[in-house]
């Protein structure tokens, strides 16, 4: 707008004023905090009991990584990650295609499909671990008709981590969904006409139409869904507290207990670096894909 | 059987299997909220019990509710959960919406628009996990832990980057015309803002707030580490749900139905600007 009209001199400070408070907001409660988490990541404070931080240098590190606890958490995290975005992308991918339809049910299959995302996570782990229930969940008298016994889905370390992968299916495969119904419907109409034209097939049409076509929204989804699953905490913190012991511990869950419960506040920072550091890699591919897609 | 039939049974076979999935997919999302939904009607002895339909396998009874409405804890959280989480996405507009204009409509010298941007935006992409330690040290250092402030500033930090990068889309979707119209009128750039491109883009910054105030509504780990008794939400309250009598389903079910109720309905009001809210602009 600046090179069609002629600016006034005042009017020339009205951009920096506009953006300065955000960027000192996100400088004072963003940067600053994480700068000091990095900085204390090389300090021992137990906040207790010891009243200063004490230098120990790269220890905390070398400790995290003989830590069986952190290195369980980082694999459950991982695990759960992988396992929920790929299976969250094949039924959202499902979902979107076959809804993307006119007519009633098609409507209002579509809204139902966006439910789950916005439930509250706590509130719904609760539905869940209620229907999980050992004794006398839906889940296991339905097992048991099957199989004439009980299955310990919250405590069983295995089945633990399955049942919070499949809480977090359910309430994540909305927004894979969301995102590839959207995209879809953005396609332009002619390439699909022209297949009827030729009289292709609807699964010629998904094949080497609409899927190539829509993959570049499909790799942002699932890095954007990849990169969220990995903060998993309420689920866990719900279903199986981490337990039975520490089997079914994510990172967060972990890095929560250390600092809130232990209130071992450096170590507590250095692993919630290291697995930053993980993730870092993915961040940025996430953040240039989403870049390279927005105008201005 | 000629392989035209053949081909049309397999069509018709895998459309009522397709039809059939996608049913089940449904009543699976459904399914956890009816359970919840019931439950909160069910007599304690019926809690865990596998009764379905209400009036034909259980009387439903409003004890649950007038037990769980009549507590002051439910009051308190809920007044909070408003407050907060109101509060969170105003402050975030009044914060984002001039950093997102300025980013739309004025090229900075030393960075490109786009790349300050993109710098805001990764910032979202910081896992909690790092921010737990300095937060909590933070907020108790200016004395706010468990108060609304507290909670409403960490709050803010979480959903600024992602309203700033939204707004910015609904305004670069602004014809600039109106705006240069101002200007030529002899207005400044500031009443440009505010009387021209804020009124016009409306709904794309109530869909933000909305987006912001939904986000913290739900936020659950923060409200755990910076409230304990006075600034506790209903998530919180919801988790707790353990007490030494053993779990109360029936309540914590209505719990679920109360702190689920609000988010849900105003994701169905804004599902319009949900795809490019949530996939970051990606899809529009």
């Amino acid at each position: 707008m600046g090179s069609t009209i002629k600016r006034l001199r005042l009017d020339n400070y009205i951009p920096v004023i506009l953006i300065a408070p955000c960027l000192g907001y996100i400088f004072f409660f963003t940067i600053f905090p994480a700068a000091y988490s990095m900085v204390l990541s090389l300090f021992s404070w137990h906040f207790l009991t010891e009243e200063m931080p004490k230098f120990v240098g790269i220890n905390n590190f070398v400790e995290a990584f003989n830590d069986s606890r952190f290195l369980i958490g980082l694999r459950n995290t991982f695990l759960i990650g992988i396992s929920a975005t790929i299976i969250e992308l094949l039924l959202g991918l499902f979902l979107a295609l076959y809804l993307n339809k006119s007519g009633l049910f098609y409507s209002v299959a579509r809204i139902i499909c966006l439910l789950p995302m916005m439930a509250t996570p706590v509130g719904i782990s609760w539905s869940w671990r209620m229907l999980f229930n050992e004794q006398y969940g839906l889940f296991n008298k339905f097992v048991s008709l099957f199989t004439g016994n009980a299955l310990p889905f919250l405590s069983d370390p295995s089945l633990a981590i399955f049942s919070i992968t499949f809480v977090d299916v359910w309430q994540w495969t909305s927004f894979m969904f969301l995102l590839t119904s959207a995209a879809v419907q953005s396609l332009p109409r002619e390439p699909l006409e022209a297949a009827d034209v030729f009289g292709a097939s609807e699964w010629q049409k998904i094949r080497y139409i609409i899927l190539p076509m829509i993959s570049p929204v499909l790799v942002v989804a699932f890095l954007l869904r990849f990169l969220e699953v990995l903060k998993i905490f309420d689920p866990v913190f719900v279903l199986t507290g981490g337990g039975p012991g520490y089997s079914s511990e994510t990172v967060t869950l972990y890095t929560y207990f250390v600092a809130m419960k232990f209130w071992s506040l450096g170590y507590a920072s250095a692993i919630a670096y290291i697995f930053y550091a993980f993730i870092l890699i993915l961040s940025l591919m996430v953040i240039l894909r989403i870049r390279g897609r927005v105008r201005g | 059987m000629t392989s035209e039939t053949l081909l049309r049974i397999v069509r018709t076979v895998g459309k009522a299997l397709a039809l059939a999935f996608t049913i089940l997919i449904l009543l699976w999302f459904l399914f956890p909220f009816y359970w919840s939904f019931i439950t909160s009607f069910k007599d304690p002895k019926d809690w865990l019990s596998l009764k379905f339909i209400p009036f034909i396998d259980f009387q439903p009874s409003l004890a649950t509710w007038s037990n769980v409405l009549q507590l002051t804890e439910t009051h308190k959280a809920l007044i909070n959960n408003i407050v907060i989480s109101m509060s969170t996405a105003t402050l975030a507009l009044i914060l984002g919406a001039p950093a997102a204009y300025s980013l739309a409509r004025f090229q900075f010298k030393r960075w490109k628009n786009k790349d300050i941007a993109t710098f805001i935006l990764s910032l979202r992409m910081i896992p909690p996990a790092v921010v737990i330690v300095p937060f909590f040290i933070m907020i108790s250092f200016l004395k706010l832990l468990d108060t609304w402030l507290g909670i409403i500033f960490v709050h803010t930090t979480f959903v600024l980057p992602f309203a700033v990068w939204i707004m910015r889309e609904f305004f670069l979707d602004l014809p600039k015309e109106y705006e240069e119209a101002a200007l030529i009128d002899g207005g400044s750039y500031l009443t440009a803002f505010l009387r021209i491109a804020l009124p016009l883009s409306a709904p794309g910054l109530i869909a933000t707030w909305i987006f912001c105030q939904v986000f913290s509504w739900n936020e659950f780990l923060f409200v755990l580490i910076l409230s304990y008794s006075r600034a506790i939400t209903l998530p919180w309250l919801v988790a707790s749900g353990e007490h030494t009598r053993g779990i109360e389903w029936g309540l914590i079910s209505a719990y679920t139905i109360l702190t689920i109720i609000i988010p849900v309905t105003l994701a169905i009001l804004v599902r319009r600007y949900l795809a490019r809210g949530l996939s970051l602009g990606v899809v529009r």
